[in-house]
């Protein structure tokens, strides 16, 4: 049995989103503020009975800012279960969530919402056919303390779609509200108590101080794990054990030293205060006779694997090994006493990152994946762990102002996909997950010129788009490219590739072919399929999109900056003969000379270090190739700010002395972008400007 | 208590596999089927192994229970209760969505809303008060054959129920069975939860309950042993519906492999005289051996054979009663048996007029009747019963489930789950109210108050409440109950009875006294005129004489010592017939004579 969705509707910075779980262990991934702790907070409302009661009811500061106003909405966090089979030990909680109809999947909803009066009450300003301006007041005497929360099992619907939502809640444009009376057990589930007794939750936070958790009484995984254990010493060893305590108690009580001290306090009491007040005083020693009260004495002593034969106090240890001890502990807690009773024992892990070394995370966690443990582990974007996969990934972004969006990176896709994108993105996956938008392109040679080309040009960093430019080498786009999609990661992508179409004239038989066209043609062929492949792919995917040069990037650059190709030739070539007829073929009007020349020239220099050079060679007046513009406008189209525009409009008019300026306070930028693109139509701001 | 099982049941607590354990009166069945229960909890070691002990009557229920902590056995992981409420509890509110009868929301009718509502149909198809109104449905949800008058108001009393989003407790059964028949998962999930099903009185159980039951354990593949208690002697609810199967029909019916019949034959209840006594009713050929301390004693067997007129009959009674106490035997041990409910009250009535030294307990008589399922009436008889030391068990069972119940219906876990803290809070509630009504509504608020739990935001808490009062208030008025509304008449309601118990044959199903008194021998009422002329499918299934003898068998094994017939003299069919005396009463057997 595990958990395979959460689900949370209007709580705090989730608007709706939806999590998806696997078996083993999940990581949920997000940068600082997106939302990871309320994310554990909604799942530990269902699932974790250490949360305290007044703490499951929420108030009115848990619903998302996002939401105009809160009064009438309901929070609603659900949690989908699967593989809920009878004769697995989850019978009970099977009755309790489960779906019937031959599947083995559950669900267990909580909700926050109106008591029955308000729901009535709105739904009556519905039936009356009340003007919006009633409903609208009629809400605005709703208080928080006025709303129930309750626990439902087995709903069936998807209250993540609005459909369903407005179904339930009610429409709040139109003022239409449903009948309460007529709520349907068959959308909204069956009260429930809760599942505590079927399952266990661990919740480890980022800043536990587990070391006085393991000192002190309450919640100390170590007396938790020996509590029941005093039942089954044998009445003889109990007894035995009794009376050497009673004797070393009888015996220190009786050291001289002691003596002398109690008879000392005794004598200066009386001297104080006389003998008829003073009251009798002796010293003792009380260690615990009882065997319940000395199993609660039993320390944990730690030493490190190198230091042979110390042990010391779990204190003298690092914070990393008594976090490693609390949550051994817990497991073992789990496998010995638990798990014959339990369903399922569900480990929330914040920020492991700060509790443990990577290492041991990945040995820690690889262990329990295949048991009836379902690990959820919240990380930091910079500090991914590697023992998580993208499979079981979920990706939390904030979506601009104050509500986040959950991306599931690997939803939909199969094993193979999956297995093909972690290989990719062990390297860069950060990156990839966190960017506002993507551009993926072919090799170097982009990787290197298109941040130049954008500073001289616009006179920012893509990191200040939000753009992440990401080199393929020479991994297929596919792999990656499904990674954007509206059910995974709702980034746009742009692909910038080249379509290779022959620099040469082909012959109309291929059989007639020289062995340069031979490979010429070779090329475009491939060329086409990967423009057929990257098409399909994109078609009905409003996340992504692939852009293509018409011959290859370096040709497309040089037919807008010729000048700065141009300056490569004494790098390339030492004869002037040679560097005069590079001239000469670069000033020709035929692709197939000026193009071959081009590529004659990043050969001769190296790709990579032609790419360095020229980006040293361009300015603001270098101009950025059109299909390449219109791939940053795709990648920046979600988080390209108002100010963002206004900064590249400064910069642009200043570098290249436009007679116009623009004024931030003053004027309108969908205005002032108009006039720029009206008065300089071929400038690439122009054109970054007005794609549709 | 603390007395051995004997080896017959023994046998029967620690047989393996599947039983039917066919019980004579007073062989301690209650007890044996307690200890089934223990036995069966430390046979599923695991939490997950649940067993069910599913009873007649919710007092039967209780009495399970109180044993069950008495052995010491962690109650949790058993359920008990009738087979309706395990219907409603574990299979109507948990797959409600399932059903497009209850999925947009359903409520139980309360008893006294249910006899309003059938009444309101009987008025309205014009039956007589005594024309049969049968309500109960067969497998296929049709309605059971009947007169077109009375299957008429049996249809739109259904149908009524139906638009108002209703049930009663046929529906539930019904819906039950066609929720376990039309979505295979539910007995499955149920037969993987249930270890263990043990069901009291199975000669009272209907067919529809069979089904229910036997859909859950033929879905549990043999998971779940099946241990059925009765004595088909004693199956007086035939009119109800109750049948006992035989053991091959239980074993094919509930997909058992074995199911092994074993007797109780032991009686700890009654001298052998009266044993012998009332082994005149049955055909059974086990011998029943008195296993009672005053075994051998003589005791009293009366039979007053239209020698006692009607108008003597109060008296004729009073001066029993009179002469047993007399004797030193305590009232609470001496009971008047009525051969129908309606002539409980009357003689309640003249007898408590007559002695009005002597305690009399009707325990049919109270204001809470058709409530007892609700949150509310069980936090109601927290706060009617002291906190004092014999109780201690019992209410903190109460707390704890009233615990669940507040749990279930507010959908939170909350901070007095614990049934000591909960206890604590209601112990410490006192109000100076003295009208019963109007106390239990200051201290059903205070303890919400206390609670922290808002019955505003809480719908069904409300609804309950409500229906609580009404019941109530009905109850109150109903001048046959005649009861005050005042604190100490509710308090009395939850009081040890301390009295003699003036009830019906079927009322004190289970019991037992020194004493028993039976009056109205007469045929008509014993056996009742539907059995001589039947007028439903159900009055035929058993023949007038064997229904007299069933009757005669409850009545008389009831007693420990003492039976005291009486046929009485001077009643008159509505033609003006004298009513004869019940055929079946031996008339050669050597009473005593008084």
């Amino acid at each position: 049995m595990h958990i395979s969705t959460l689900g949370i509707r209007n709580f705090r910075n989730f608007r709706n989103e939806t999590f998806r779980f696997a078996e083993g262990v999940n990581t949920i991934v997000g940068e600082n503020g997106s939302g990871k702790s309320n994310a554990l907070y909604a799942l530990r409302l269902l699932i974790d009975d250490r949360l305290a009661y007044r703490s499951q009811r929420l108030r009115s500061t848990d619903f998302c800012r996002a939401l105009p106003s809160w009064k009438g909405h309901w929070i609603i966090v659900s949690i989908g279960f699967e593989d809920l089979d009878p004769s697995e030990g989850c019978q009970i909680l099977r009755h309790q969530v489960g779906h019937m109809g031959g599947t083995q999947s559950g669900a267990l909803t909580y909700f926050f919402r109106p008591c029955i009066e308000i729901r009535r009450e709105l739904h009556e300003l519905t039936v009356d056919g009340a003007d919006q301006a009633a409903v609208q007041a009629y809400r605005e005497t709703i208080t928080d303390d006025r709303y129930e929360a309750v626990l439902s099992g087995r709903a069936a619907a998807d209250f993540c779609d609005d459909d369903v939502y407005e179904s339930v809640v009610g429409v709040f444009e139109t003022g239409t509200f449903p009948d309460p009376d007529d709520d349907d057990a068959a959308v909204l589930g069956v009260r429930v108590s809760p599942i505590h007794r079927e399952i266990t939750c661990t919740f480890v936070e980022a800043l536990r101080d587990v070391v006085a958790d393991l000192r002190g009484y309450r919640n100390n995984p170590l007396l938790d794990l020996l509590r029941g254990t005093e039942s089954t010493i044998s009445d003889a060893d109990a007894t035995a054990i009794g009376d050497a305590v009673t004797g070393l108690n009888t015996q220190i009580a009786g050291l001289s030293e002691i003596r002398d001290i109690a008879s000392g306090v005794r004598s200066t009491l009386r001297r104080t205060v006389g003998g008829t007040y003073s009251p009798t005083i002796d010293i003792e020693s009380s260690l615990p006779a009882n065997i319940d009260q000395l199993m609660r004495r039993l320390v944990l002593r730690v030493g490190d694997t190198i230091g042979a034969d110390y042990r010391g106090d779990v204190a003298e240890q690092g914070l990393g090994a008594a976090n490693l001890i609390f949550l051994s502990l817990r497991l073992l807690e789990f496998e010995l006493k638990l798990a014959g009773d339990r369903a399922a024992h569900f480990l929330l892990i914040e920020e492991p990152e700060a509790h443990l070394h990577t290492h041991i995370q990945k040995t820690l966690f690889e262990k329990y994946s295949d048991s009836a443990t379902q690990v959820f582990v919240t990380t930091h974007s910079s500090h991914l762990s590697s023992a998580s996969q993208v499979s079981r990934m979920n990706v939390l972004a904030r979506a601009g102002g104050d509500h986040a969006s959950v991306y599931v990176p690997s939803n939909g896709l199969d094993a193979d996909e999956c297995s093909r994108l972690e290989r990719y993105l062990d390297a860069v996956r950060s990156t990839l997950l966190f960017a506002k938008g993507v551009v993926l392109v072919e090799g170097d040679a982009e990787l290197i010129l298109i941040p130049a080309l954008v500073k001289e040009c616009f006179g920012v960093s893509l990191d200040e788009l939000g753009i992440s430019l990401v080199s393929m080498s020479s991994a297929f786009f596919d792999h990656v490219a499904v990674l954007f999609h509206p059910d995974r990661v709702r980034r746009n992508c742009s692909v910038l590739t080249d379509l290779d179409t022959s620099l040469l004239d082909l012959p109309a038989d291929k059989e007639d072919d020289t062995p340069k066209q031979e490979s010429s043609r070779r090329s475009q062929k491939i060329g086409a399929s990967r423009q057929a492949r990257l098409t399909a792919l994109s078609d009905d995917n409003e996340h992504l999109a692939a852009f293509f040069a018409h011959h290859t990037f370096e040709v497309e650059f040089f037919r807008d900056n010729q000048d700065a190709v141009r300056g490569l030739i004494p790098v390339a070539f030492a004869s002037q003969a040679r560097r005069q007829t590079s001239e000469e073929r670069l000033a020709s009007d035929q692709a197939s000379v000026y193009g071959a020349e081009v590529l004659s020239l990043a050969t001769a220099i190296g790709k990579g270090w032609a790419a360095l050079l020229l980006s040293e060679l361009i300015g603001p007046d270098a101009t950025i190739p059109e299909y390449i513009v219109r791939a940053l406008e795709f990648a920046t189209r979600q988080s390209l700010s108002e100010s963002a525009l206004w900064s590249i409009a400064r910069y642009r008019c200043a570098a290249l002395d436009r007679p116009i300026t623009p004024d931030e306070e003053q004027g309108d930028i969908a205005d002032f972008l108009d006039t720029f693109a009206t008065e300089f139509p071929g400038d690439s701001f122009s054109l970054f400007v007005t794609v549709e | 208590m603390a007395k051995k099982l004997n080896p017959q049941q023994s046998d029967c607590v620690s047989h393996d596999g599947s039983a039917l354990v066919v019980a004579c009166p007073g062989s301690g069945k209650t007890r044996v089927l307690a200890h089934r229960v223990s036995h069966e909890l430390h046979r599923l070691e695991s939490r997950r192994g649940l067993v069910a002990a599913l009873t007649f009557t919710r007092k039967a229920a209780e009495q399970i229970t109180s044993r069950l902590t008495g052995l010491g056995t962690k109650s949790d992981r058993v359920w008990t209760g009738t087979i309706h409420s395990f219907a409603l509890d574990w299979i109507l509110r948990p797959y409600a969505p399932y059903s497009d009868r209850l999925r947009r929301g359903f409520r139980l009718v309360n008893e006294s809303e249910e006899r309003q509502l059938l009444q309101t149909f009987r008025t309205q198809h014009d039956l007589g008060p005594f024309v049969p109104l049968l309500k109960g449905f067969d497998r296929d949800g049709a309605l059971v054959p009947q007169d077109p008058d009375p299957l008429a108001a049996a249809t739109a009393y259904h149908a009524h129920l139906q638009a108002s989003r209703l049930i009663d407790f046929d529906t539930v059964l019904f819906l039950a069975y066609q929720l376990l028949m039309t979505v295979p998962g539910i007995a499955e999930t149920l037969g993987a939860m249930f270890g263990a099903i043990c069901v009291d009185e199975y000669q009272d159980t209907q067919d529809l309950q069979y089904g229910i039951l036997a859909e859950i354990t033929t879905s549990s593949n043999g998971g779940c042993t099946l241990f059925v208690v009765g004595d088909p002697d004693q199956a007086i609810y035939t009119s109800l519906g109750g049948v006992a199967w035989s053991s091959n029909q239980i074993r094919e019916s509930f997909g058992l492999q074995q199911l092994d019949e074993l007797p109780l034959t032991g009686n700890y209840r009654s001298s052998q005289r009266i044993i012998d006594f009332f082994t005149h009713f049955s055909d059974h050929e086990q011998p029943i051996v008195s296993l009672a301390d005053y075994s051998a004693e003589h005791g009293s067997i009366t039979f007053d054979n239209q020698s006692v007129t009607r108008a003597q009959l109060p008296n004729h009674i009073g001066q029993l009663v009179v002469d047993h106490i007399q004797s030193g035997i305590p009232p609470n041990e001496i009971c008047v048996l009525a051969p129908q409910w309606r002539f409980v009250v009357p003689m309640a009535r003249e007898l408590a007029g007559q002695l009005p030294a002597v305690p009399f307990d009707a325990p049919g008589l109270s204001p809470f009747r058709g409530e007892y399922e609700n949150v509310w009436f069980k936090l109601a008889r927290l706060l009617l019963t002291d906190p004092e030391p014999r109780r201690y068990r019992t209410r903190r069972r109460w707390a704890a489930d009233l615990a669940r119940e507040f749990e279930t219906l507010t959908g939170i876990q909350h901070s007095y789950s614990d049934p000591a803290t909960l206890l604590r809070c209601i112990n410490a509630i006192s109000s100076d109210e003295v009208e019963g009504c109007a106390y239990l509504l200051d201290a059903f608020a205070q303890t919400l108050t206390n609670l922290g739990i808002d019955i505003e935001s809480h719908d069904r808490l409300r609804q309950l409440h409500a229906a609580f009062f009404d019941g109530a208030r009905a109850n109150l008025a109903n001048a046959d109950f005649g009861i005050p509304d005042t604190v100490s008449a509710f308090r009395r309601c939850f009081g040890a009875s301390t009295g003699v118990v003036i009830d019906t044959c079927h009322g004190i199903k289970g019991q037992e006294f020194d004493v028993v008194i039976c009056f109205g021998l007469l045929r008509g009422r014993i056996p009742n005129w539907s059995r001589i002329i039947p007028k439903t499918p159900l009055d035929s299934l058993v023949s007038p004489e064997a229904e007299a003898n069933r009757m005669l068998y409850v009545i008389s094994s009831r007693a420990k010592r003492h039976l005291h017939l009486i046929a009485e003299h001077g009643h008159v069919t509505a033609n003006g017939v004298p009513y004869d005396t019940t055929y079946e009463v031996p008339e050669g057997f050597a009473y005593d004579v008084l």
